[in-house]
């Protein structure tokens, strides 16, 4: 792989629930404020909890093996993209992925799901708060194994 | 090349499934990529060998009308919309793969027109009423013609529906018959048996002659009605028992947001646990 790669890292606890990243994102393709088509979305619980959710870019895709035409394809940044010009419209991919991340979208008539804006994710730079961060791989398990130690600290000086 | 993509999904009972085939129409016949160059309509162009006419025209910025050509599928040449002129004959560039140095190809000379004129003249009397087909017929100043005319369905015959479903894996349908008695159908022109409802045929379609209906947690395609498994969590209707069964799902699988949901509640369990990054605001 020619780059590190990098992920939409999540961090529901930062997130405020502006919903700027499902903006952003439906902006994209259809140029309209309207988050019915955003290929993430945020999902909201009774209790005020608010989860950011796309694609995980799966390693054993569901979606890509059971695309037959090549619509689904994964490029050099190990990122699964869809091409609107390839799909057919079997709905293969939406019926198989286990998280609900790839939809068949009826304003494009194709398969949308999140590729991850050609290496520069609109959700992420939308993100005024931090819960979307798009950063190496190596660097998100970092962020989380030091703040696991912070705390870790925290408890220590605390006893 | 039919039969690239005939690789049956597991669930269909003929074997297990295969990675997908690339429905790139002519692979290089060299093992090294080679590229060749010639022209279109006086434009430079590189391109690798064994690409098609099409394709190297539309890289020209070159526009050339088609109605059976889809990126996704092999392609069959049968709407002959998408004549041009190379080595001083006509050719259909859809199915043309570029293999020679300095070819010379020209999209828009009288013969060409006259081809596609033509055609476009054939075309309109199958499908009168098809917006894209009256769309270029005006381009191309065609009428209808009256000699020609007979029981205009809709259907062009183009053959992308039957494509779409040999590539989506069910092979349901198919063309049958001969001259005016050619028509898209199932075995024995009985509704399909093998047809799961995907719905991919209608999408394909360049006229909109394949329609469906959906009512009552039903869908209607092909003669034949399908019901749609609700979902568990919400009793959304989305995929039809049979599309379930076929790409291998579990029927008693939630509908695509219902997993988006569940997914977000197992987060949500372990997010309770994360420790606050510290890093600061963006």
């Amino acid at each position: 792989m020619p780059t590190p790669p990098k992920t939409v890292s999540v961090s529901p606890s930062r997130c405020i629930g502006c919903l700027n990243c499902e903006l952003a994102c439906a902006s994209r393709d259809w140029a309209k404020l309207y988050p019915a088509p955003a290929r993430i979305s945020l999902v909201f619980f009774k209790d005020g909890a608010k989860i950011p959710l796309t694609c995980f870019q799966c390693d054993n895709a569901p979606c890509l093996s059971v695309c037959r035409t090549g619509a689904l394809s994964r490029d050099s940044r190990g990122v699964v993209a869809s091409d609107p010009e390839k799909c057919i419209g079997c709905r293969a991919c939406s019926a198989v992925c286990p998280f609900g991340n790839v939809v068949y979208s009826q304003a494009a008539r194709a398969a949308v799901k999140c590729d991850q804006c050609d290496g520069e994710p609109r959700c992420a730079a939308a993100c005024p708060s931090g819960a979307l961060r798009y950063i190496e791989d190596i660097d998100a398990v970092k962020a989380k194994r030091e703040a696991f130690a912070r705390s870790l600290k925290d408890t220590a000086e605390a006893i | 090349m039919p039969g690239q993509l005939e690789t049956p999904r597991p669930g269909n009972g003929r074997g297990p499934g295969a990675p997908p085939a690339s429905p790139q129409p002519e692979p290089p016949r060299s093992a090294t990529p080679l590229l060749v160059e010639g022209t279109v309509n006086g434009i430079r162009i590189s391109v690798p060998k064994g690409t098609t006419l099409l394709r190297a025209a539309r890289l020209c910025g070159v526009e050339i009308p088609t109605l059976c050509h889809h990126e996704g599928l092999p392609p069959e040449g049968s709407c002959r919309l998408c004549v041009a002129e190379i080595r001083g004959q006509l050719a259909v560039s859809c199915m043309f793969p570029l293999r020679d140095d300095g070819f010379k190809a020209l999209t828009d000379t009288p013969a060409v027109m006259d081809a596609r004129r033509y055609v476009l003249s054939l075309l309109i009397n199958r499908a009168p009423k098809a917006p894209r087909i009256r769309k270029l017929a005006d381009e191309y100043g065609v009428a209808p013609d009256p000699r020609f005319m007979k029981d205009p369905d809709g259907c062009v015959r183009c053959g992308r529906c039957v494509r779409a479903c040999r590539a989506n894996g069910p092979e349901a349908i198919a063309l049958a018959g001969r001259g005016f008695g050619r028509s898209v159908t199932g075995p024995f022109r009985k509704p399909p048996e093998a047809c799961i409802g995907c719905l991919a045929c209608a999408l394909c379609c360049p006229t909109g002659k394949i329609t469906f209906a959906e009512k009552d947690g039903a869908r209607r395609i092909w003669d034949r009605e399908f019901s749609l498994a609700p979902c568990p969590e919400c009793g959304a209707r989305v995929f039809t028992a049979e599309q379930i069964a076929f790409y291998g799902g579990s029927a008693s699988a939630a509908c695509p947001s219902c997993r988006k949901k569940l997914m977000a509640s197992e987060l949500k369990k372990a997010a309770a646990y994360e420790a606050p990054d510290g890093l600061p605001l963006p």
